[in-house]
């Protein structure tokens, strides 16, 4: 049962391409990982790498976004943000850790390839990799984080956090330093990471494009997390690491604001894959369990309906949301007070809206579950693990909320 | 600067045992687990990491001895003044360390409640069980075999229900019981119970009081069946599996208390796990604290520790307030337990609709506050080596057993409502 079709959103912001698309993920996701699920668990060999690489390489998602000119299919322009949120729903929805890479991977594609930012030089470079490879090719980001007490002293700083590297000019290359950062995903086998710098002549944040391979980059051993099981994540350290200065992604705060704004409209369209789920886990729950006693079924008891009602409700309105910030992707100037730099605002609102409106419905239907709801054999578990580490990833709501203040309020001193 | 030491405590009533189980505890706690915790769960099936910790505490510190007269190798716990306060107490420093360990620790007393506790001291089963517990200095387990695959943990739900829908059965046959039927998820199970209180009937179908029975059955006994633990999201200490009997005889005295009684204190038992849930959850926000105030001291935000931004002061701010709250409550409800002449019987209705209240609360707010300072370490937040996340996971655990929220919520409108049918 597929529930997307179940949750109102405008077909009118969707074609027949999209639809198939979706389709096929939706049974790439039965195929290569639902029937699997029960005997693979979270396997990253036996379950989760096959699948990514069906997902990445035979449905040619990591060809997604790259010019049809440099060997991709050319989807990299900003109308088409629903076709990403319908696949990244599908894909989230059978695996929100392979949903999240993703979702990071396409946002790194992103600030490279789209309209917004397009780099033909990176392109034709870094195409080829995303096009040609018969394995999955994952991007990761390195952001700005907490600094520690004895942070260095060339430590620069954006928006109160550290920026995780320093970078230099050495003639026609950057020399690129920085210690124990922790990427957003995949430290052990990205081949791409995205790390924003502190450069020299330089205001704000240069985001720089490192590959994996490069001399100097060291990666650690990966390290246990709560979920995200397809995130072979681990900390790396960038010793001199040297790069092309075309690899400068982008300088500045307006473009990070708009990469980040892609990356919360992935985001929100994983979370959102994740609540149909979750919904199709609580409805079989609902059907088949009795309460009070034989005879009385889940769904027909007045307290456990209401808190199913609630789970509905709020997957319903979550995913009106998600579109109509897809639409303001598409659109910006259909919107009133819509500025490009303005999206930054609405897609941060959104995604803290619907990962925390996930985490709520999560917890909801742990509770209806009793302890089935902990045990991995349901899944649901697997879902709240992976839906919570992805919104940690998106920063401290506290924090994030200062950047909304900014907006709203025009605080200067925040 | 503040410790967890200076969270309230109810000086005026705690037993006067409480700093010396919380001193020995907290010792073993700080070499036996924690350096160890992180690899836990990666631990579930095997318990080559878990089992020491459990032989130190159980066994050779005899904390499983504890309800039992002294006479009998035990503590005497069980007719004391303060089963319930010191219980709290013991069950909150575990839970710091590790509430899997807390709970199958707990767990182990929650059976023998039934037959070691005031004023119902089922002298013949203390004398029959005492060595298994008291003359060794490994781990033993005891559990409680309730839940059913038919309706979960409908049978909790005792007011209602009254024990309809049991379908485990004790049939007498001369002077044996014959006990049949299949359990899920008692906590102890997975192969490592030596001793298990089952709920049973003796008329399936019936909601006659006197049908209920509680009878205990060694795990060596033929017929029992442990199977292999299940795989959950955190609580890797704490082993869960299906359990069945087949056909499994035991003495007509293996029954805990008999007709009538068995159902009344039974629910003494519930109100014991509503107490230790408490401080399961006051536990391991003792130790979030630990590790939130090592995160907000040494992380930096506009070049000062996290704690002195306002809008984080004010997360944890609502953390330190509940977890004071939860710890008053924790206290009372055990002084509640402990002082039935002024405040009832600990099985009465209202005594464990009270205690369904303040588990949920806890758990509640636990939840809640667990997410929010999970978010505000970003990735610290789920990285295991943090220890937080483990917290995060066990703690919804905690709010999921026993029926979870809704029959907690039923329990403590039925009884401050009047309510009839729920």
């Amino acid at each position: 049962m597929d529930s997307s079709k179940i949750f109102p959103f405008p077909l009118g912001s969707v074609d027949d391409s999209d639809f198939l698309l979706a389709q096929t993920l939706y049974r790439w996701a039965e195929t290569e990982l639902v029937s699997k699920r029960l005997e693979f668990r979270e396997d990253y060999v036996k379950l989760l790498l096959p699948a990514m690489k069906k997902l990445f390489v035979d449905v040619e998602l990591q060809k997604m976004t790259w010019p049809e000119s440099c060997g991709g299919i050319g989807l990299n322009r900003r109308e088409i943000a629903h076709t990403l949120v319908m696949a990244l729903e599908q894909v989230g929805r059978a695996d929100c850790g392979i949903g999240y890479l993703l979702a990071v991977t396409l946002t790194l594609c992103s600030s490279i390839n789209f309209e917004y930012n397009r780099k033909e030089d990176l392109c034709q470079r870094i195409a080829p990799f995303f096009c040609q490879s018969d394995q999955p090719v994952i991007g990761s980001l390195v952001l700005p984080s907490y600094a520690m007490d004895n942070y260095p002293a060339v430590t620069t700083f954006f928006r109160g956090k550290a920026l995780p590297a320093v970078a230099r000019y050495d003639n026609d290359n950057l020399v690129i330093n920085g210690q124990e950062m922790r990427p957003l995903n995949s430290g052990r086998d990205a081949s791409f990471f995205g790390v924003l710098c502190s450069l020299e002549a330089e205001d704000g944040p240069v985001l720089i494009l490192v590959p994996g391979d490069s001399p100097g980059l060291i990666r650690d051993e990966p390290f246990l997390k709560t979920g995200l099981a397809a995130s072979n994540n681990a900390d790396i350290t960038l010793n001199d690491v040297i790069v092309p200065r075309e690899n400068i992604i982008f300088s500045g705060e307006d473009c990070l604001s708009h990469m980040l704004s892609w990356f919360y409209l992935n985001i929100s369209a994983v979370s959102m894959g994740s609540l149909f789920a979750v919904f199709e886990i609580i409805r079989e729950w609902g059907d088949t369990r009795v309460i009070k006693g034989k005879g009385n079924l889940f769904k027909e008891n007045p307290l456990t309906a209401s808190v199913m009602a609630e789970i509905g409700h709020d997957i319903m309105l979550s995913r009106l949301l998600l579109y109509q910030l897809a639409a303001m992707f598409i659109s910006p100037d259909s919107y009133s007070h819509i500025e490009r730099e303005n999206l930054y605002v609405p897609a941060l609102s959104v995604v803290s809206h619907i990962t925390q409106t996930a985490e709520k419905v999560m917890n909801q239907a742990m509770e209806l579950m009793g302890s089935a709801g902990y045990a991995t054999e349901w899944n649901l578990e697997r879902y709240w693990r992976d839906l919570k580490t992805i919104q940690v990833h998106l920063g401290s709501w506290e924090l994030n909320k200062m950047d909304l203040a900014r907006y709203f309020y025009n605080s200067q001193k925040l | 600067m503040p410790s967890i030491d200076d969270f309230t405590r109810p000086k005026e009533y705690i037993s006067p045992i409480d700093d010396y189980f919380g001193k020995i505890v907290r010792q073993w706690a700080d070499k036996e687990v924690i350096p160890y915790r992180q690899r836990y769960d990666e631990d579930w099936q095997e318990h080559r990491l878990i089992e020491p910790a459990f032989d130190k505490l159980m066994g050779e510190l005899g904390l499983q001895r504890v309800l039992f007269p002294e006479d009998l190798g035990g503590w005497g716990l069980g007719h004391s003044h303060y089963t319930a306060s010191a219980s709290f107490r013991l069950m909150e420093e575990v839970a710091r360390a590790d509430s899997g360990i807390a709970v199958a620790f707990g767990v182990t007393f929650w059976p023998l409640i039934m037959i070691c506790n005031e004023p119902h001291l089922n002298r013949r089963l203390c004398e029959e069980f005492a060595p298994l517990f008291c003359n060794t200095n490994k781990a033993v387990f005891a559990a409680n075999a309730m839940t059913e695959p038919q309706g979960g943990a409908d049978i909790e739900n005792m007011e209602i229900i009254k024990g309809s829908t049991i379908e485990t059965t004790a049939v007498l046959d001369g002077d044996d019981w014959i006990i049949n039927g299949h359990k899920l998820w008692p906590t102890n199970s997975g192969g490592v119970c030596s001793l298990f209180g089952v709920v049973c009937t003796t008329r399936p179908g019936s909601k006659d009081l006197n049908d209920f029975a509680f009878i205990f059955v060694p795990a060596d006994r033929p017929g029992v069946t442990q199977g292999n633990s299940y795989q959950k999201a955190g609580m890797a200490a704490d082993k869960n599996s299906d359990v069945w009997f087949d056909h499994v005889r035991v003495p007509k005295y293996y029954r805990a208390c008999g007709p009538g009684d068995d159902y009344k204190y039974f629910k003494e038992v519930i109100s014991f796990g509503n107490l230790g849930s408490i401080a399961f959850v006051c536990g391991a926000m003792m130790n979030v604290f630990e590790i939130l105030q090592n995160f907000c001291n040494s992380n930096l935000y506009r070049g000062l520790p996290v704690k002195e931004h306002d809008a984080v002061a004010a997360v944890l701010a609502d953390l330190v307030k509940d977890i004071e709250i939860i710890r008053i409550i924790g206290y009372q409800y055990a002084r509640m337990l402990d002082r039935p002449e002024l405040y009832g019987p600990r099985w009465s209705d209202e005594i464990v609709a009270k205690g369904r209240a303040y588990k949920y609360f806890a758990c509640d707010r636990a939840v809640e506050d667990l997410g929010r300072v999970m978010n505000l370490m970003e990735s610290g937040g789920s990285d295991r080596a943090r220890d937080l996340e483990k917290h995060w996971r066990d703690i919804k655990i905690v709010q999921l057993w026993m029926g979870g929220k809704q029959l907690c919520q039923m329990e403590t409108a039925r009884w401050f409502f009047d309510c009839k049918t729920l």
